[in-house]
C-alpha cells in the first residue's frame, strides 16, 4: 500500500491546511486508484461566473418589474446551477484509474503516459481529462465502460522518470464548474539518454568519430580518436578534423580483428558525461539498426557484445542509469 | 490549471447537428416576442439564424468577419430606427434579440455555444415581462429543459453523441433543481417597492383608480397584480365573497363617454339604517394617490380625521405616508336613504344626444313592460343576460360619439365599466335615479391573518339606483353577464388571446353543467396558480411565514432562513448522492474486501501491499482443503478486475463471486 506523502502530514494548522488543499487519491494494492468524494475539488469556471452575474441581473429585473415568474425562472436556473455543481463533482467521484507501464523512450522525444479510466457506474461519465504538467488527454466514458487515454509528455532527463502528481479534471456537464482530483502513481518510466541534441557540426563529427558498421579502410577497425602524439604516422592523422579546426587528432583502430564492436567510454574523453552517453546511445541505436554485434564498456559496467532488442535495451538502460542511484 | 489545455477544449469546433439544434432552440425562445415587440426585429433574427444554417451547407465560408459587421450595422440601425436607444423594456429586448442573432452567426466552438446558451436562458425571462400566463410559463419551462439538454451535450469531448442519456441527466438535474427553486421562491425575501429606486414601467406601473372613468379605463388596472389595500378584521365576522364591494368614489356626472364625480363639496351626514351584520376592521392602503378612503359597503362610522359625504364616500386629505391606515365599521345589510331633490336631479343628469332612436325604443319597451322601477332594473339586467353580451377584458374601442349606443347594439363586448355606464344611462333615460360607484370587488381572504387582500386587478365599477322602498340599492350589471365575477377575482393571465370569457347562463342541460363544472375546476386551478405564484409578494410572504409561525421574524432572518434552507437542500441532495456513491463505488472491490474480512476471521490477514495471487498462495497453504473454492474466488476477482467484461457478463460474474465467497 503506497501512501501519498500528503496524507502523511499530521498536526498543526499548517499541516491541516496543506492537507485540505492537497488531498490525493490513494494507490491500492492492485495498482488502481479510486477517487473518493473528499478528494474532489471544485470551483466555478469563467462561464460559471458569467452565469452567476446573469442570475443576479435576472433577480434585480424580476424585482423591479414585479414579475414572479421571473423569480421562479431565476431560482430554477440557480437550482440547475447547484445541480450542475453536484453533477460535476459526481462525475469524478468513484472514478477508477490505472496508470499503465510504458515503453522506454529517449529523453526529449515525445512520449505518452497511458492511463486506463474505469467507470463502474451505470451512467456515463463524460469529459474526463488527465493532466500531466501542461499536457492532457481526455475521453468520454460510457456506462460501466473503460477507456485508455494517452497523455503526451516529453521527458527532459535520462534515468527513471516519475510522473509525480497527476490531475484528473472535468467540467461536465455544464461547463459552469470544474472539478479536479490529484493522484500519484508509483510507476516509473525508464528514459534512455537523448539522441539528437547535437548541433549540426557536432553531429557530423560524431558520425565521423563513431564507428559505423564494418571498417572502411584497411583491415583494422576504426575505433576513435586520441590527441596527436609525436611519432604518429601522417596517414593516421584525421585531416578532416584538422580542417575543422579541432587540432591534430590521430585515428585509433581496434587491434582485435574479431567481428565484435566495442563502445568504449574512454574513447570519448573530450566530451562531457551527458554528451558521451548521448553519443553512445546513438551508436547503440544505429548499430542495432544495422544489425551488428556490439558491446559496451562504461565505468562500472561491461556488457559483452551481442545483438537484438533485449541487448539494445540492456545497453541503453545501462547508459540511462549511469551514475544514477 | 493550464490555460492552454482549457483553450484546446473551449476552442474545439462543435458538430453540425449541435449547431442546428442550438439555432432552432434559440429561435423557439425568440419567436413569442413577435407579439411583444416589432415583428420586423424578430424577422431579422430569423434571417440571421437562417444565414447560420445556410452557412453550414455552403462550401465557401459565408460567415466571415465582414459579413458580421454588415449584419451588425443593419441590425442595430433597424432596432434604433424603431426604438431609439436601448433604454427600457421593449427597446432593451429588441436590442437583445438583434445581439443574439448576430452572435448566432458566428457560433462555432464550444465556447461560442456556451455563451449563446447562457444568453438563451436569459432571453426566456424577458417573456415574463409581458405576461405570466400558464400557457407562456409551460413552454418556457420546456425551453429551459431544451437549453439544459444542449448544455449537457456540449459537455462531451468525444465525437459520439449521447442524446438519450443527456435527456435523462437533464431530467435528473431538473428534479434536483425544483425543490431548490420552490424553497427560494417562497423564502427569498421579497421587498416591497423597487431596488435602487429603479422604476422601469412594466405591469406594476399603475398606482390606483383614476378620478375619471371612461369606458375601458379600468382594463389597465385589471392587469396589475399589485396590492391595493389590506383589510384586517377585528373579529371573526368577515364579509362573504359577494359582499366584498369596496366603495371608493361615486361618479354622478357624464358627458356620454366619460364619468366623473362632479359633486359640489357639501358634506352632509348621510342617513343609514343598519340591519344586522356589521364588521369592524382596519384598512391599510398600499398606494394612495387620492384623498379617497376605501370602505366596505356601507361605512357606518367615520375614521379619525376623515369626512363622509352624502353619497357614503369617505375622504381624508393626504398628509404623508403615515395616514394610510384607518379603522372603521361597515354594515353589509342596510338601507341607505339619503335623498334630496338636488341629489335626485344630479342622479338623473344626462348629456344631450346620448340617446339614439333605437336606444330610446329599447328603454321605452323595457320600461313599459315593467310595473315599477325595480322590475325595470330586472328587465334591463335580463336584457344583458339574454342577448349576446360578452364579458371581455379586451373590448373593441368604441369609436362613435355615442358609445353607449354603439356598445348596446353593435360591439356588445366589454367589462364592468361598459356595463355600468350603459346600465346607468338606461336608468336615467327611464327617469330612475342612478349613479356609478367605483372601487374594488372581492379580495382574497387569508384565514391565518384574518385579513382580506385586495389587488388593483380587483378594480370594479357598479351602479346604485334609487328605489322607493329600499333607498340606494346596489346593482352590479356585470353580474348579469358574468356571475362568477363576484366569486373570483379576474384572472387576467388566464384569459385567452382575444380576452373573451363566454358565459351561458340560460342552459341547464347536463353537458352545459359539466362544462361549467370543469370550467370552475380550471378556474380554481388558475386561481391557485394566480394566488400562489403570479401574485406572490412581500405581503403573501409575510402571510405564509405567519402561517408557519414565523410571523414576527424580520427580513434578514427570513433571508438567512431561506439561504440556510436552500443550502440545506443542496446538502441533502449531496448526501443522497454521496451515500449512493459509497454503495456503488466498486462492487468488485467491496466483495473482495468481504472475502478478505472472512479470511481474516479465520486467521489469515491480507497484508496491505499483498496482491491477490500472493494472498491466494498463502491461503491455499493454510487451508489446502478449501483450495478449489478459494481459487474460484480469486479467479473471478482477478477476471472482474483485470479482464474484459461487458455490463452483462460483469453482473453475472459478480453474482458468481458473491456466491463463491459464501461457499468458502
Amino acid at each position: 500500500m503506497s501512501q501519498s506523502p500528503d496524507s502523511a502530514v499530521t498536526g498543526g494548522f499548517k499541516g491541516r491546511f496543506s492537507e485540505a488543499f492537497n488531498r490525493t487519491a490513494r494507490l491500492e494494492s492492485d495498482g488502481t486508484l479510486t477517487i473518493t468524494p473528499r478528494q474532489v475539488y471544485i470551483l466555478p469556471t469563467r462561464y460559471g461566473l458569467v452565469f452567476a452575474v446573469m442570475l443576479f441581473a435576472m433577480l434585480i429585473g424580476s424585482h423591479n418589474y414585479g414579475v414572479n415568474m421571473g423569480f421562479m425562472l431565476t431560482f430554477l436556473l440557480a437550482g440547475l446551477g447547484m445541480s450542475a455543481l453536484l453533477q460535476t463533482w459526481r462525475n469524478l467521484v468513484g472514478l477508477q484509474l490505472r496508470v499503465l507501464p510504458g515503453e522506454p523512450v529517449h529523453a526529449e522525444s515525445p512520449s505518452v503516459l497511458s492511463i486506463t479510466l474505469i467507470n463502474n457506474r451505470r451512467t456515463p461519465r463524460s469529459a474526463i481529462q488527465v493532466r500531466l504538467q501542461t499536457d492532457a488527454a481526455w475521453a468520454d466514458l460510457s456506462a460501466s465502460g473503460s477507456e485508455t487515454i494517452h497523455v503526451p509528455y516529453q521527458p527532459a532527463d535520462r534515468g527513471w522518470f516519475s510522473p509525480g502528481r497527476l490531475t484528473c479534471y472535468t467540467f461536465f456537464p455544464f461547463g459552469l464548474f470544474y472539478a479536479w482530483a490529484y493522484f500519484n502513481t508509483d510507476k516509473k518510466y525508464l528514459i534512455y539518454p537523448r539522441l539528437d541534441d547535437f548541433p549540426a557540426e557536432t553531429t557530423q563529427r560524431a558520425s565521423d568519430e563513431l564507428p559505423r558498421g564494418r571498417p572502411q579502410t584497411g583491415d583494422e577497425d576504426f575505433y576513435g580518436h586520441r590527441n596527436y602524439q609525436e611519432g604518429d604516422q601522417p596517414n593516421r592523422i584525421d585531416w578532416k578534423a584538422f580542417a575543422r579546426g579541432r587540432g591534430l587528432l590521430a585515428k585509433q583502430y581496434h587491434q582485435e580483428h574479431d567481428e565484435d564492436l566495442w563502445l568504449e567510454w574512454g574513447s570519448l574523453s573530450d566530451y562531457g558525461i551527458e554528451q558521451r552517453l548521448s553519443m553512445m546511445a546513438r551508436a547503440v541505436v544505429e548499430f542495432d539498426r544495422a544489425g551488428l554485434r556490439y558491446g559496451l564498456r562504461i565505468p562500472g559496467e561491461t556488457i559483452k557484445p551481442d545483438f537484438g532488442n533485449r541487448h539494445r535495451h540492456r545497453c541503453l538502460k545501462a547508459l540511462a542509469l549511469f551514475l544514477e542511484t | 490549471m493550464s490555460r492552454k489545455i482549457i483553450n484546446a477544449l473551449e476552442l474545439e469546433p462543435m458538430g453540425r447537428g449541435l449547431v442546428i439544434s442550438v439555432v432552432i432552440m434559440l429561435s423557439l425562445a425568440v419567436l413569442p416576442h413577435a407579439q411583444n415587440i416589432r415583428p420586423e426585429i424578430v424577422l431579422l433574427f430569423f434571417a440571421f439564424a437562417s444565414w447560420r444554417i445556410l452557412d453550414l451547407f455552403v462550401k465557401p465560408d459565408i460567415a466571415n468577419r465582414w459579413v458580421l459587421y454588415v449584419f451588425a450595422a443593419i441590425g442595430f440601425s433597424i432596432a434604433a430606427w424603431y426604438y431609439g436607444p436601448p433604454v427600457g423594456r421593449t427597446p432593451g429586448i429588441a436590442f437583445l434579440i438583434i445581439m443574439l442573432g448576430l452572435k448566432l452567426i458566428e457560433i462555432k466552438t464550444r465556447r461560442d455555444i456556451r455563451v449563446v446558451l447562457i444568453l438563451g436562458y436569459f432571453t426566456l425571462i424577458t417573456h415574463f415581462l409581458f405576461n405570466a400566463k400558464i400557457t407562456t410559463v409551460l413552454p418556457m419551462m420546456g425551453l429551459v429543459f431544451g437549453f439544459t439538454w444542449l448544455m449537457i451535450q456540449m459537455g462531451h469531448v468525444g465525437s459520439k453523441p449521447h442524446r438519450l442519456s443527456d435527456i435523462r441527466l437533464a431530467g435528473k438535474m431538473f428534479v434536483q433543481a425544483i425543490p431548490f427553486a420552490i424553497i427560494l421562491f417562497f423564502l427569498f425575501p421579497r421587498l416591497a417597492g423597487s431596488v435602487w429606486g429603479l422604476q422601469v414601467g412594466g405591469p406594476s406601473g399603475i398606482s390606483g383608480l383614476s378620478d375619471r372613468m371612461s369606458m375601458g379605463s379600468i382594463s389597465e388596472l385589471i392587469e396589475s397584480s399589485e396590492t391595493a389595500f389590506l383589510a384586517n378584521f377585528k373579529t371573526n365576522a368577515v364579509p362573504r365573497k359577494d359582499e366584498r364591494y369596496w366603495r371608493g368614489e361615486v361618479f354622478w356626472q357624464t358627458d356620454g363617454r366619460e364619468w366623473k364625480a362632479g359633486r359640489n363639496t357639501n358634506p352632509a351626514a348621510p342617513r343609514l339604517q343598519s340591519r344586522g351584520r356589521t364588521f369592524e376592521y382596519e384598512m391599510d392602503l398600499r398606494s394612495r394617490t387620492k384623498d379617497w378612503l376605501f370602505a366596505l359597503d356601507m361605512p357606518t362610522s367615520v375614521p379619525d380625521g376623515a369626512r363622509i359625504q352624502d353619497d357614503y364616500t369617505l375622504s381624508r386629505p393626504k398628509t404623508g405616508n403615515s395616514d394610510n391606515r384607518y379603522t372603521l365599521t361597515s354594515s353589509s345589510d342596510y338601507i341607505a336613504s339619503t335623498v334630496s331633490p338636488e341629489i335626485l336631479t344630479r342622479a338623473l343628469q344626462l348629456p344631450d344626444g346620448v340617446s339614439t332612436p333605437r336606444l330610446t325604443n329599447l328603454v321605452n319597451d323595457l320600461r313599459s313592460s315593467s310595473w315599477n322601477d325595480k322590475e325595470y332594473v330586472d328587465s334591463v339586467m335580463q336584457h344583458f343576460n339574454k342577448n349576446n353580451f360578452v364579458y371581455t377584458l379586451k373590448p373593441p374601442l368604441l369609436t362613435s360619439d355615442k358609445p353607449v349606443d354603439e356598445f348596446m347594439f353593435e360591439s356588445q363586448r366589454g367589462f364592468c365599466g361598459h356595463y355600468a355606464s350603459s346600465f346607468i344611462t338606461m336608468m336615467r333615460m327611464a327617469n330612475v335615479p342612478a349613479r356609478m360607484v367605483i372601487g374594488y370587488l372581492g379580495g382574497e381572504y387569508n384565514p391565518h391573518a384574518n385579513q382580506i387582500v385586495v389587488r388593483q386587478s380587483d378594480a370594479h365599477a357598479w351602479a346604485e339606483v334609487w328605489l322607493q322602498d329600499s333607498g340606494w340599492t346596489r346593482v352590479d350589471p356585470t353580474t348579469a353577464i358574468a356571475p362568477d365575477r363576484i366569486e373570483n377575482p379576474i384572472d387576467y393571465s388566464s384569459s385567452a388571446n382575444d380576452g373573451i370569457v363566454r358565459f351561458d347562463l340560460g342552459s341547464d342541460n347536463l353537458i352545459a353543467n359539466l362544462l361549467r363544472e370543469s370550467r370552475w375546476l380550471i378556474d380554481s386551478a388558475q386561481l391557485k396558480w394566480q394566488q400562489w405564484f403570479i401574485n406572490f409578494d412581500s405581503e403573501k410572504q409575510r402571510q405564509l411565514l405567519t402561517g408557519l409561525g414565523l410571523g414576527n421574524l424580520n427580513l434578514s432572518t427570513v433571508a438567512s432562513l431561506g439561504g440556510l434552507l436552500a443550502i440545506g437542500t443542496l446538502v441533502v441532495i449531496a448526501f443522497v448522492l454521496f451515500s449512493a456513491e459509497r454503495k456503488a463505488i466498486d462492487p468488485v472491490q467491496s466483495l473482495y474486501y468481504r472475502f478478505c474480512r472472512k479470511m481474516a476471521k479465520k486467521g489469515v490477514h491480507k497484508n496491505p501491499s499483498e496482491g491477490p495471487r500472493d494472498y491466494l498462495n498463502r491461503l491455499i497453504e493454510t487451508f489446502p482443503e478449501q483450495a478449489t473454492k478459494i481459487r474460484a474466488v480469486i479467479g473471478l476477482y482477478v477476471n472482474l478486475r483485470y479482464g474484459k467484461n461487458d455490463a452483462g457478463s460483469t453482473r453475472q460474474k459478480l453474482r458468481q463471486l458473491s456466491s463463491a465467497i459464501n461457499a468458502v
